[in-house]
């Protein structure tokens, strides 16, 4: 009941002050826009962790107050309570005092590039402040908590028919596990006899307790969300399709792919592409190969599952740009390498397979394709040799 | 005591006389030895299994221990044979109790008892064989599949007897579980299994592509609803309070969860097909019921664990109890997963990877095996009328175990989202970032650690046989226990009674209520797929295999690649780019089974045809390590010895049309001839590449369906189909 209350009052007042704070923010905002200070990482951090102080001291504020109204609706005669009241009263508006305060050295018109001393020790000690204060209060929440919830569960056991043997046991009883039982909706061990079904299954009994509440509402949100996710993918049409997905991620993806080699200046295509001759680009290339082309052409370019790339007979030319094209998008058993190579790397890997040419490794493929006369008079030698073969 | 007051309950004194019977404990004890040497055989084969992941020559290059025969063999080991003989242990034992009455027939019961026997028997030789449906766990061919139903049917009968002659008027909870998972088990069964044999041990699924894969999965999910969580839940609700000696927390919680987790649970199948090519609206169905389970399904380890509540001492104290604490937690974290992993945005993740595989044995480790042993222990010394040999052993198991789950779950969650988030990285330049050989290198150390948890967790159960074979030795067994109840006298009631407690005096009532419940979700969900054209719109550039595809296909399922490569391109940036095109629907229609697959241990093959020369699959398929250097994939090298088995070609293409599939008539007696001539062709190519091989070799026949598998629908990218032919 209590806590209920207590949440259904904070949940009212909750808003409000956050509303206030967004409000008075950016009126700070704007009239230091121009200054400096706000700018410094450290005075941001300290504004942020005073405003978020003053959230936590209004938030237990409203817990205080609630805790306190309670207990003297129930309780009139108690002036210690009373004097409590007064006293968290006394405390809530030092906050806000403080919390003026706060606005106030923000807004402080001395102006320094960098945070005077004066600014930063006025900031610490507020925050100092704020949290003297939330531990005051948090102590007297947790004092009147727990007065409150003795007094409750006196007033249970006084029902119950073992009462003192259970005052005892209750007593023990830790924060934890009162909260456990609260949220399960426990009733205590002892009285289940009264909610017992007297159903007997080969001495199996059964008990009649009520279905967690946590449970029961998990559940019926649970339909909730599947009444929404339904409503939002196939009647609304407000949650995009795999599909729509799909067409989306790509579509993001290639403009950042686009804006990234923009930036780099980096746009090698078939149609502009030169062979590399830089040591750095053919070992680069070099690497490449091993890894990826050698199983199929071997390492020494001689050629296995895929054609011999040493010698003078190309499938689908030898030019740099053809080569680059080839492996590039692929051709019948050729695989593709655009998806897991940049084009800078194709390029890399061309130019290194141009070196291979007319090193001739012993145990070369015969030759495939037509002859390129381009390349192909500097070793004639070699293609007699391996026409002998 | 127990029903001492049971006349005067109707308000009529009636006369009656205490009758003595005698509970079959022999049946139990059989079904109990089964369920320890299958647990232990099952994760033998699991542990082997997954050695190979990191050492393939653990295989030791033959097939039949080949990985992809491997792991249906734990699957069905673990699931029908370790479960499934736990199970009817325990609802034997327990069903006994709760009804007050021996089992209905001694006979049934050894029927039951050495025909399920003979089923596993049967599945371990095929299976190793390589005679399998190719459906996930559902792999047994089509004879073993109609001994099942009889099986089934005889357990069935057997038990629903035992029900009816009982002494007790209400059924309890546990026997409402029992009696749901015996009729849902029968329905998935025997509507996944329909299937069109060609010969003794060969069959094709009836249904094709989508529609399979939706059959499947409906099936392949409730297996583990029906098979490994409703009947073990019964065994939660028998044991949990004999050992805790503690009242059931809620009724209404029981009755509520029950109903609820029944209905749910048969809906969210197509959870396992997000993103592929099953129609939206039904993978949206999967992930919504998947989201309401959370809660039934929770509600059942709520029962167990507030069951508990002034008991907890005791848990210190009682191996039996920590076995079913873990247990029951582990199934509450399992249960609370699988609804996350079925959210879109996780599945985009999970799916594919080894997070499916941990969070699978997070079940099967910690809810069915420690359940399993939790109520091994508790009947065991029951039945032999002593007490456990050593109780500081048992609580050694539950530790080892415990541990063992930890050391297996944790590494496998970790490698599954590390490999999934390698495979989804791009650079900047737009590339993929790792290549799949690199993914699955990094994540080998995980592997070597899983193998190891798992090995603790076997370990444990070795202590456990010691253990009770140690009871076994000190106490007597017990084959008929003496019991006594006051017969069962139908007297109307006239107290008014709460309207679900008529359900429970009423079998049939609950049987044929259940049922309907049960078929609700898979009619909503399975008929409009078959009937409504526009889920699986047409390519007509899809084009039946030919007789060559079709015989290597029937090695790609033999050999169970399926288990480790998948043929289902997601529409994921990162898929296309690595894979091509996603897949679609119109794709798959002569695919009898359908091979999805759902897990990459190895990469997806949707769009394999074309992508390498024929002499790389042939070599890659002799060793792989040759084609990827540090492949974890076995070698295939009897594919390159063994003769393709032709004769069995025109069954094959006549089953075929039988499903549908349109070759012209008669075609089943030239398909020989075309497939010689495909294969000559595919040899002289091989020969170019200084490859001599016959043209009647297996090998050549699975190069002929890999390089068919995807290219269908190229025809009808002109972009692609142009570079092609460039």
């Amino acid at each position: 009941m209590l806590l209920k209350n207590i949440f259904s009052r904070i949940s009212a007042r909750i808003p409000i002050s956050v509303i206030a704070m967004i409000i008075v923010l950016p009126a700070v905002a704007q009239e230091k826009a121009t200054n400096q200070v706000l700018k410094n990482p450290v005075t941001i951090s300290l504004i942020a962790i005073m405003i978020t102080l003053l959230l936590v001291i209004v938030f237990l504020a409203n817990i205080l107050l609630t805790l306190a109204k309670a207990k003297l609706a129930r309780e009139k005669k108690n002036r210690k309570v009373r004097s409590l009241v007064i006293l968290s009263i006394m405390l809530l508006s030092s906050a806000v005092v403080f919390g003026q305060d706060e606005t106030a050295v923000t807004a402080s018109p001395y102006i320094y590039e960098r945070l005077s001393k004066t600014d930063f020790f006025i900031m610490i000690s507020t925050i100092l402040l704020e949290l003297i204060i939330a531990l005051g209060m948090v102590f007297n929440i947790r004092r009147i908590a727990k007065e409150e919830r003795d007094a409750e569960t006196e007033k249970e056991t006084k029902t119950a028919d073992l009462a003192y043997a259970a005052t005892a046991i209750v007593k023990k009883e830790s924060d934890n596990v009162r909260w456990w039982n609260r949220i399960n909706r426990f009733k205590p061990i002892e009285q289940e006899a009264d909610i017992d079904l007297g159903h007997e299954y080969d001495g199996i009994r059964e008990l009649d307790n009520r279905l967690p509440p946590w449970w029961l509402y998990g559940f019926y949100l649970t339909i909730f969300v599947a009444v929404i996710y339904l409503w939002r993918y196939h009647v609304s049409h407000s949650a995009p399709s795999s599909e729509e997905e799909y067409q989306m991620a790509v579509k993001k993806a290639d403009e950042e792919v686009k804006l990234y080699l923009a930036k780099k200046g980096e746009d090698v295509n078939e149609n502009n592409v030169v062979a590399l001759t830089s040591a750095d680009d053919l070992s680069a290339g070099k690497a490449i190969y091993l890894k990826s082309c050698a199983v199929c052409h071997k390492d020494n370019g001689g050629g296995e599952v895929g054609p011999n790339l040493t010698d003078d007979y190309w499938l689908h030319g030898s030019e740099i740009s053809k080569m680059f094209k080839t492996i590039r998008y692929g051709i019948n058993a050729m695989p593709q390498w655009q998806s897991t190579y940049s084009n800078k790397q194709i390029a890399q890997v061309a130019s290194y397979i141009q070196t291979l040419h007319g090193t001739n490794p012993p145990g070369g493929k015969a030759p495939q394709g037509e002859i390129d006369n381009a390349i192909a008079s500097d070793s004639t030698a070699t293609v007699e040799k391996l026409s002998v073969k | 005591m127990t029903k001492q007051n049971q006349p005067t309950d109707y308000g009529h004194p009636v006369q009656l006389r205490t009758e003595h019977f005698y509970y079959d404990n022999s049946i139990v004890r059989a079904f109990g030895m089964a369920t320890v040497i299958f647990g232990i055989v099952g994760m033998l084969a699991g542990l082997w299994a997954a050695i190979q992941i990191y050492y393939p020559q653990a295989s030791l290059g033959l097939a039949p221990t080949t990985f992809g025969r491997m792991r249906p063999l734990h699957t069905n080991a673990i699931i029908f044979a370790f479960v499934g003989n736990a199970s009817f242990a325990g609802i034997y034992y327990s069903l006994q109790r709760l009804c007050k009455s021996r089992l209905f027939s001694d006979k049934l019961s050894w029927i039951h008892f050495w025909g399920w026997q003979a089923i596993i028997a049967a599945a371990a030789i095929t299976l190793l064989m390589g005679k399998t449906t190719g459906k996930e766990y559902a792999e047994l061919e089509w004879p073993i599949d109609i001994a099942i139903t009889l099986v089934w049917v005889i357990f069935g009968i057997n038990m629903f007897g035992t029900i009816f002659k009982r002494r007790e008027k209400h059924l309890y909870v546990a026997i409402w579980f029992y009696i749901a998972t015996w009729v849902t088990v029968a329905m998935l069964h025997i509507v996944n299994s329909f299937e069109i044999p060609v010969s003794f041990m060969k069959s094709y699924s009836w249904y094709a592509g989508v529609q399979d894969a939706l059959v499947q999965w409906w099936y392949g999910h409730n297996a583990v609803a029906f098979f490994l969580t409703t009947p073990v839940l019964g065994l939660m609700y028998y044991y949990l309070p004999k050992a805790a000696n503690r009242p059931v927390y809620s009724y209404r919680l029981s009755i509520i969860h029950f109903w609820a987790l029944i209905f749910i649970y048969i809906w969210a199948g197509p959870h396992h097909l997000l993103y592929t090519a099953l129609p939206d609206w039904a993978q949206s169905l999967g992930v919504v019921f998947s989201v309401m389970l959370i809660a039934p399904s929770w509600g059942g380890m709520l029962n167990g664990l507030f069951t508990l509540r002034g008991a907890w001492d005791k848990v210190r104290e009682d191996p039996v109890l920590k076995f079913m604490v873990v247990a029951i937690t582990c199934y509450g974290m399992a249960t609370f997963e699988g609804p996350l992993l079925s959210l879109k945005s996780v599945n985009a993740i999970s799916h594919f990877s080894d997070w499916t595989i941990a969070h699978v044995h997070i079940g099967g480790l910690g809810w069915n095996g420690f359940m399993a042993f939790a109520i091994l222990y508790y009947m065991v010394p029951k039945m032999w009328g002593t007490s456990l040999y050593s109780k500081k052993l048992a609580t050694n198991h539950f530790w080892l175990g415990t541990i063992g789950i930890v050391i297996y779950a944790v590494p496998l969650y970790w490698a599954g989202f590390e490999q999934s988030i390698m495979w989804k990285s791009f650079t900047p330049e737009g590339q993929l970032k790792f290549q799949f050989l690199d993914t699955v290198n990094s994540i080998k150390p995980f592997y070597i650690l899983r193998s190891i948890g798992g090995s603790l967790y076997l370990v444990g159960a070795f202590f456990m046989v010691y253990n009770l074979y140690k009871t076994m030795k000190a106490g007597s067994f017990v084959p008929n226990e003496p019991a006594e109840a006051m017969p069962l006298i139908k007297i109307k009631s006239e107290q008014k009674e709460y309207w679900h407690r008529i359900i429970e005096r009423k079998p049939a009532t609950l049987l044929v209520l259940s049922l309907i419940v049960v078929a609700i979700g898979g009619f909503i969900e399975l008929v409009p797929t078959f009937l409504i054209k526009s889920n699986v719109p047409t390519i007509t550039s899809v084009k039946p295999y030919t007789p060559l595809e079709l015989q290597g296909r029937d090695i790609y399922i033999r050999e169970g690649c399926y288990t480790c490569h998948s043929q289902m391109v997601r529409p994921f940036r990162d898929e296309v780019a690595r894979y091509g095109e996603y897949s679609k629907a119109g794709e798959f229609v002569y695919d009898h089974p359908f091979q999805w697959g759902s897990k990459r241990t190895g990469p997806d093959l949707a769009r394999e045809g074309g992508k390498y020369p024929d002499s790389w699959h042939y070599n890659h398929m002799y060793d792989p390590g040759t084609m990827s250097p540090g492949s974890i994939m076995p070698a295939y090298a009897w594919l390159l010895e063994n003769r393709l088995d032709t004769a069995s070609t025109p069954a094959k293409i006549r089953a075929m049309q039988k499903l549908g599939v349109p070759y012209a008539d008669g075609y089943a007696q030239n398909a020989n001839s075309d497939l010689m001539q495909q294969a000559d062709s595919i040899t002289a190519g091989l020969k170019k590449d200084k490859i001599n091989t016959a043209s009647d070799k297996e090998i050549v026949a699975l190069i002929a369906y890999l390089q068919r598998i995807g290219r269908d629908i190229k025809g009808e990218q002109n972009s692609t189909a142009a570079q092609l032919n460039k």
